[in-house]
């Protein structure tokens, strides 16, 4: 049996519990006491953004169709008995769902009851395909409308137009669905090699969160384990590719139905490289950096709400992964031009002026009870503890770290994430004849 | 029971005021208090002078006057979470201002962050930035704007838009089809003199209901709402509960939609006249979920699983009002097609109830989803009040006894009372083509 090691955040005085298992699965329990629900996830590091790799059976270079990490996490849920997944969680009243990003894809469940047997449902699916050449084509016509669902959203349509502005080359770029035209090319050949080179369980991780016992759900998860006779392996190589430092566009716009303008200013951030830590310090510093910049309780936020500039849907972001890293700053307004130049001049002020001790003393703070506000909901704490362990880093560390960030630091990477020489602005006008009246 | 508290639910009832009562909920799970005024008003031709409301009560109060200072507060007070809005239940308009406080014993200085947020909530709410006796001009022209802007930006989200407007056709001519923003033609009446009659009606006299949820007694949370919430109170009587509209005595009508997109956004509306205090009640919710409730449900297994004609298909119950609304994106070109399927799907489960296997998702589904609304505070504030405003709150676990023994026939019986009214499809314009048989 492995035995668990406890992680502690001090300040926040909660503790979460993590062992890795010999074939390479990180395992991590959260325990949330009284909680009637309870919540795992398994997350794998594949994502949109792997689409070209050495497949580790054959030692061949091979490019996928764009939107293959997303297919097969629909496909996993036609489970290895031919009934869909989703009904063996149904047997208990328990919900089950997924998702894919650029580096990840997460599967989960949630449950009020039967947790051992719902996670032994968890891990079988996962690992076991099963892809039938008739299912895979309905799968196109489902997807095919996940797609057009997307094209009709706004801030779906603004954010493409926006990264193909700000990337010249980086997968980024692409749909995390892939298109109609991409995923026609899928088969089952392609998503049984891809799910072989990356469901290893030392890619993945495992989080559960709820009124649970880490050493018990540890011993369930070693038992399946132990009868899937893993051998070890690398991590797969991925050849992700050369993206110059350039803005291949700093203007695009395109009519939309919608009522008003909407602006969204994005940052191309020079990518971290790797996880661990330095990047997750990183991305609190920056997510610091602009809450003193534009956030509510800044002067400069107060001024365009006053003014009528912004409204409630403006909003900023900050991504860090290691394969890019990017800012994001939107919102509905009559004037996008304006806003961007009051945006990128927010940020020049705080290159010039810094930003005082007092206003990062306040995100700080914010951020610790905002944090801790995680251990509310079994669901948002293991996605807490997932995205960070996905990244290498531990969820228990991030209260410390936010304490020592330093004001110069917040200053500098605010300033980074808003510098204008690696902006591009996307921008989305109401049709013709149809602005608002 | 503490002195004065009455049952009430899973609460603890308190009158702190000529029609305001308190309901608080002692729960040690949670890192955060929660304390949620809701204030009720019917929802008729003024809406939209309700809902100006909160946008000028977010601008700030007396002690923290603009909104940077408030949120200097917020974050102050480890990153409150404060929220103010309007709402829609049954055939009311409900103004609610919820502040969420960090309370956890980890925080330096946590025993003082409740008293704060409570008072900086009653500030809100009584002490908003005025010029004289009433709302700046200036600031209230800002908001009427911002309203504007936020009832015209309702065509942004399709999806929702397309829910909006065939709740809209499916309860035509009844207070349930209004929306809790108001009207664009009703903006103009906006004036700096109205609104600030309609705040001081609303905190004043409005039937108000607040909900304290967190780490604290029932009796420490009313003795702290009496010290620190002053509302000046004289009273109304409470609202009447809405009786759920039934069926139609006329053939379903479809309406047809187009915009720029590229792709029909379906929504079917069912009347079923069966409100909470129905006795068909929990067999409507029951058979609501099998028709379209789950992943596991007729309309998902049908329209996704078997015919891949969407990404999702599913249906929701207001039990407030009885209404039921299945929606799904779909090729504008299947429309008659899954239309059909649709009925064929909703008239089947009518007509001979749910298998066994049904009945016990179903009832597995029902019962897990009850006892994931303890979990949170907004779901046990949000059960509640849904239950108040239709006129009977029960105990969660008088309502687990009804979900453990419902049966096929009740959800057969509850699911014949419903019928279609409204087939609504928002169809992408520049494809045209046919949608077709869409009258």
């Amino acid at each position: 049996m492995t035995a668990p090691e406890r992680l502690e955040s001090v300040p926040l005085r909660r503790s979460v519990w993590r062992a890795r298992l010999p074939a390479g699965l990180e395992v991590i329990v959260a325990p949330t006491p009284g909680f009637q629900k309870s919540f795992a996830v398994m997350g794998v590091r594949y994502g949109s953004l792997q689409n070209e790799f050495e497949d580790p059976e054959t030692g061949r270079r091979v490019r996928v169709p764009d939107g293959v990490a997303h297919f097969l996490e629909h496909k996993l849920f036609e489970g290895a008995d031919g009934r869909d997944v989703s009904e063996r969680f149904a047997e208990t009243g328990a919900a089950t769902n997924a998702f894919t990003w650029y580096n990840q894809t997460a599967y989960l469940f949630s449950a009020t009851e039967s947790f051992e047997r719902n996670l032994g449902i968890l891990l079988d699916f996962v690992q076991s395909p099963r892809f039938t050449p008739e299912r895979v084509e309905v799968e196109k016509g489902i997807i095919g409308q996940e797609i057009r669902m997307y094209e009709d959203n706004p801030g779906a349509r603004g954010f493409r137009n926006l990264v193909e502005a700000l990337y010249r080359s980086h997968p980024v770029r692409l749909e995390i669905t892939g298109t109609v035209e991409t995923i026609s090319g899928i088969t089952a050949d392609i998503l049984r090699t891809c799910h072989r080179a990356f469901y290893h369980p030392s890619n993945m991780v495992l989080v559960a969160a709820g009124d649970l016992d880490p050493a018990a759900v540890l011993g369930i998860v070693e038992r399946d384990l132990a009868g899937r006779a893993y051998r070890p392996a690398p991590r797969v190589r991925t050849f992700p590719p050369e993206e110059p430092e350039g803005i291949p566009a700093r203007h695009v716009e395109a009519a939309f139905p919608v009522a008003r303008p909407r602006l969204l200013l994005g940052v191309k951030d020079r990518p971290p490289g790797r996880g661990g830590p330095d990047l997750v310090r990183r991305d609190l510093a920056t997510t610091c950096g602009l809450a003193c910049a534009l956030g509510r309780s800044s002067e400069t936020h107060d001024r365009w709400y006053r003014e009528g500039l912004v409204d409630e849907s403006f909003g900023f972001s900050y991504s860090a992964t290691p394969e890019f890293a990017l800012t994001v700053v939107a919102g509905d307004t009559d004037e996008p031009e304006r806003l961007r130049d009051e945006i990128l001049a927010a940020g020049a002020r705080i290159a010039r002026e810094g930003i005082p001790e007092a206003d990062v003393e306040r995100a700080r703070r914010a951020f610790l009870g905002r944090y801790l506000r995680a251990w509310n909901s079994p669901e948002a704490l293991a996605h807490v503890v997932l995205g960070n362990a996905l990244l290498d880093t531990e969820a228990t560390a991030v209260p410390d770290m936010v304490l020592s960030l330093r004001a110069d630091e917040v200053a500098a990477r605010a300033a980074a994430a808003l510098d204008p020489e690696r902006h591009a602005v996307s921008i989305l006008r109401p049709l013709p004849g149809a602005e608002s009246s | 029971m503490p002195e004065g508290g009455l049952p009430d639910g899973d609460f603890t009832r308190f009158d702190l005021a000529p029609g305001l009562a308190l309901h608080a909920r002692r729960d040690d799970r949670f890192a955060t208090t929660t304390a949620v005024l809701y204030l009720h008003r019917p929802l008729d031709d003024t809406a939209a002078e309700g809902a100006i409301v909160p946008l000028l009560l977010k601008r700030g109060c007396r002690s923290a006057p603009s909104v940077s200072a408030l949120h200097r507060v917020l974050d102050e007070l480890y990153g409150a979470d404060l929220d103010a809005d309007v709402a829609k239940v049954g055939d009311r308009q409900l103004l609610y201002v919820r502040l969420e406080v960090p309370t956890s014993p980890a925080l330096p200085g946590a025993a003082e962050l409740l008293p704060r947020g409570l008072r900086l909530l009653s500030e809100l709410l009584t002490e908003p930035v005025l010029e004289g006796d009433r709302f700046p001009a200036p600031v209230v022209l800002r908001e009427r704007e911002r309203l504007r802007h936020r009832i015209a930006s309702r065509i942004d989200d399709k999806e929702t838009f397309a829910v909006e407007r065939c709740l809209q056709e499916t309860f035509r001519g009844e207070p349930y089809g209004r929306h809790e923003w108001g009207r664009l033609e009703d903006l103009p009446r906006l004036t700096p003199e109205r609104v600030t009659d309609a705040w001081r009606s609303l905190v004043e006299r409005t039937p108000g209901d607040l909900y304290v949820v967190g780490p604290l007694d029932p009796g420490e949370a009313r003795d702290l709402a009496a010290a620190h919430l002053r509302l000046p109170r004289s009273g109304r009587p409470a609202l009447a509960a809405p009786v759920a509209p039934g069926p139609r005595e006329e053939p379903p009508r479809e309406v047809l939609e187009r915009q720029p997109i590229e792709q029909g956004k379906l929504v079917l509306g069912l009347r079923s006249g069966v409100g909470i205090r129905d006795p068909d009640h929990v067999g409507l919710v029951a058979w609501t979920v099998a028709l379209g409730g789950s992943s596991v449900s007729r309309l998902f297994r049908s329209v996704r699983e078997r015919e891949g004609l969407a990404y999702d298909a599913s249906a929701g119950l207001d039990r407030t009002t009885g209404g039921i609304l299945v929606t799904s994106g779909i090729e504008a070109g299947n429309f008659r097609k899954v239309v059909d399927l649709v009925r064929r799907e909703v008239e089947g489960l009518a007509a001979t109830g749910p298998t066994d296997e049904e009945l016990a998702q179903t009832r597995k589904w029902l019962l897990s989803a009850l006892r994931a609304s303890e979990d949170t505070p907004g779901a046990l504030v949000a059960g509640h009040l849904e239950r108040l405003v239709g006129g009977q709150v029960l105990p969660i676990a008088e309502r687990r006894r009804s979900y453990e023994s419902f049966t096929a026939e009740d959800m057969r019986r509850a699911g014949s009372r419903v019928r279609l009214d409204t087939v609504y499809l928002l169809a992408p314009a520049a494809s045209g083509g046919p949608v077709g048989e869409a009258a």
